[in-house]
């Protein structure tokens, strides 16, 4: 685990040092000096909080780092849950805005020197389809209701336009950072794949070897350029830190039951202190895991793997039968949906 | 991030469509900069026989730049002193065999990538200027930017020589895409105009892709200095990809694309066995 930390925290040195700033130093609408270097997409997941956490390390501290974090309407899903929670905010009810909520507050309690901004950015279902066209062209050759949906949520929060909460109350704010942060690779490098956990029950730890350099490798058919020209369009830049070549390199290098933690015994990556409950770590990304409990982020350290469901971030309109016939699947119907259930977004 | 835009036309300069120069302009508002330049290959080598008919080539540079390494901007696509060549670098060289680059990263790789052009051996026909040597350069090339850690897309053309190198980092993080089309054109771009029936397709990144202007059409005339098979037709264009070095002077684990891609292919070779690698 050391070793990670050494290397994540170089990857991040060249990712957020120095970035130069072009502000003339006037508060925006919100009243805080306004940010222009960091962001970070946040879904307040393991990936993205470990980010946040080495970057606040790394920066002087009274640079501010914004927190990105999208939710969709989606009228149908919502409705329901209203009803049956009394919540107001439909868009509070979003899986990824709990748990970025939630590793938020963490974050402020274990670094409360730095000014983070937690950009709460609501897309209502009229918006989306505003700018439906815009990102399905951004996208091409991309053309698959899951990469629409993917892009739908990267878009949004590459535009950084949300709201903050100032003394309590929420203020209109868009982020002018130039640089964002993503935590994609994590899940490549550390078996944070369903399948992982599925490929190692099948065939132990050669099978897992196999399925994460394969990852590595198809990185370069997948569709970082697809993110890239659907982010970058406004004016920012996304570094992906667990893409890192020498972190990817140690990471390819080192024996799987250190990355991951699936049942070895006599090979738990050791954590100073409360050795106990951090036996009981999940095994997925258990280094990383391990790391965030090191660096005093326990509350991410233990949250338990969501499955992703594509309800999260989908869109209502899924169902809708033209759309099937306007865009061509390369996968069969049966396939599609069985893809969808597995999108991952951060 | 920056915006890339570079078309190549037998008839006439393809310069960007309003859209495409609007959504670069999105990409990278700091600069903005075009270079249009006519290659013929008959003037760049005397000494060849001329052909009966004049093979020139058109080229339109487009790029747009988002400046984030210093507060200065470098406004590309850059060109080198002598005119020598033209150069456009959507990246970030986060390090270069190891080390940071100091100062600009642009003009860092820029002179990486130009050294290693003018360091080029080949002692066949023609000099470096035969098409011979056209394999070669592409090779060291992809040897040079094997030896860069971060992400990239770029377009770099020899003016001398006649030739267009091309491409994307190895884990594909910036986007290139290419249109052909039937107009006797090849479009090389960051972005797609919007045109849905465009033919256009992202980029391989599995290495360097090249054009050698003075090839154009006459493929038959190679005598044997460049085997066929390398190359595909793309539109009227020959292009020969030369891939990332999958060994170099390098230890595993090196940070750069060498080391990584060393690695992988190492651990994949002692699981599935050699012919796994033609799968890259």
């Amino acid at each position: 685990m050391a070793s990670l930390e050494t290397r994540l925290r170089d990857s991040l040195s060249y990712r957020v040092l120095n970035i130069p700033s072009l502000s003339s130093n006037i508060n925006d609408s919100s009243g805080k000096p306004p940010n222009d270097k960091l962001a970070i997409l946040f879904s307040g997941g393991l990936d993205c909080t470990v980010l946040a956490r080495l970057a606040h390390d790394l920066l002087p501290s009274e640079e501010p780092i914004d927190l990105l974090n999208v939710a969709f309407e989606n009228p149908r899903l919502q409705r329901n849950k209203r009803e049956s929670t009394k919540e107001g905010n439909a868009y509070e009810l979003c899986p990824d805005r709990i748990t970025g909520r939630t590793s938020y507050t963490e974050l402020t309690r274990v670094c409360p020197s730095r000014s983070w901004s937690f950009v709460t950015i609501d897309i209502p279902y009229s918006e989306t389809q505003q700018h439906r066209e815009t990102v399905i062209s951004l996208m091409h050759p991309h053309n698959t209701e899951m990469d629409l949906s993917i892009c739908n949520a990267l878009y949004f929060a590459a535009r950084g336009k949300g709201t903050i909460a100032i003394s309590g109350k929420a203020a209109p704010y868009t982020t002018s950072a130039r640089v964002l942060l993503s935590g994609l690779g994590a899940d490549e490098l550390f078996a944070g794949y369903t399948r992982h956990a599925t490929a190692f029950k099948r065939g132990g730890f050669e099978s897992l070897l196999s399925e994460l350099e394969l990852d590595v490798i198809r990185l370069g058919k997948r569709n970082l350029g697809r993110d890239d020209r659907v982010m970058s369009q406004w004016a920012r830049e996304v570094r992906y830190p667990y893409l890192d070549e020498a972190l990817l390199s140690w990471a390819l290098n080192t024996p799987v039951p250190e990355k991951c933690g699936f049942e070895q015994p006599g090979f738990e990556p050791s954590v100073p202190g409360d050795a106990d409950e951090s036996a009981t770590l999940d095994p997925d990304k258990k280094v990383l895991r391990c790391l965030a409990w090191k660096l005093g982020m326990k509350e991410v350290a233990k949250e338990k793997k969501r499955a992703v469901s594509a309800e999260q971030v989908m869109l209502p309109e899924l169902q809708d039968t033209d759309l099937e016939r306007r865009y061509s699947l390369e996968l069969g119907l049966q396939r599609w949906k069985q893809a969808k259930r597995k999108a991952r977004i951060f | 991030m920056c915006g890339i835009y570079c078309s190549l036309s037998k008839q006439s300069h393809v310069p960007p469509s309003e859209e495409l120069q609007r959504r670069l302009r999105a990409r990278g508002p700091d600069s903005k900069d075009s270079v249009s330049v006519t290659f013929d290959p008959e003037l760049a080598r005397p000494s060849v026989p001329s052909s009966n008919a004049r093979d020139q080539t058109y080229l339109t540079f487009y790029s747009t730049v988002l400046s984030l390494r210093s507060s200065q901007v470098v406004t590309q696509p850059c060109q080198d002193e002598a005119g020598q060549f033209t150069f456009c670098w959507n990246g970030e060289a986060w390090s270069i065999d190891g080390e940071r680059p100091s100062g600009n990263d642009t003009d860092a790789v820029f002179q990486l990538l130009t050294n290693a052009l003018g360091e080029c051996r080949w002692n066949g026909a023609g000099g470096t200027r035969g098409t011979g040597a056209f394999v070669p350069s592409a090779y060291t090339l992809a040897s040079a930017l094997s030896r860069i850690a971060g992400p990239y897309a770029f377009v770099l053309f020899d003016h001398v020589r006649g030739r267009l190198y091309f491409g994307r980092d190895f884990l594909g993080r910036r986007s290139l895409m290419v249109q052909t089309t039937g107009r006797d054109s090849l479009v090389i771009s960051t972005v797609f105009d919007g045109e849905m029936d465009g033919d256009w397709a992202e980029l391989e990144t599995t290495g360097v892709h090249c054009v050698d202007l003075n090839l154009s059409g006459n493929v038959d005339n190679l005598h044997g200095a460049i085997d066929k098979a390398q190359l595909q037709a793309w539109g009227k264009f020959q292009v020969l990809t030369a891939p990332y070095p999958l060994v170099g002077d390098c230890n595993a684990g090196s940070s750069n694309s060498v080391g990584l891609l060393w690695t992988v292919r190492e651990r994949l070779c002692s699981r599935v066995g050699r012919s796994f690698l033609y799968f890259l």
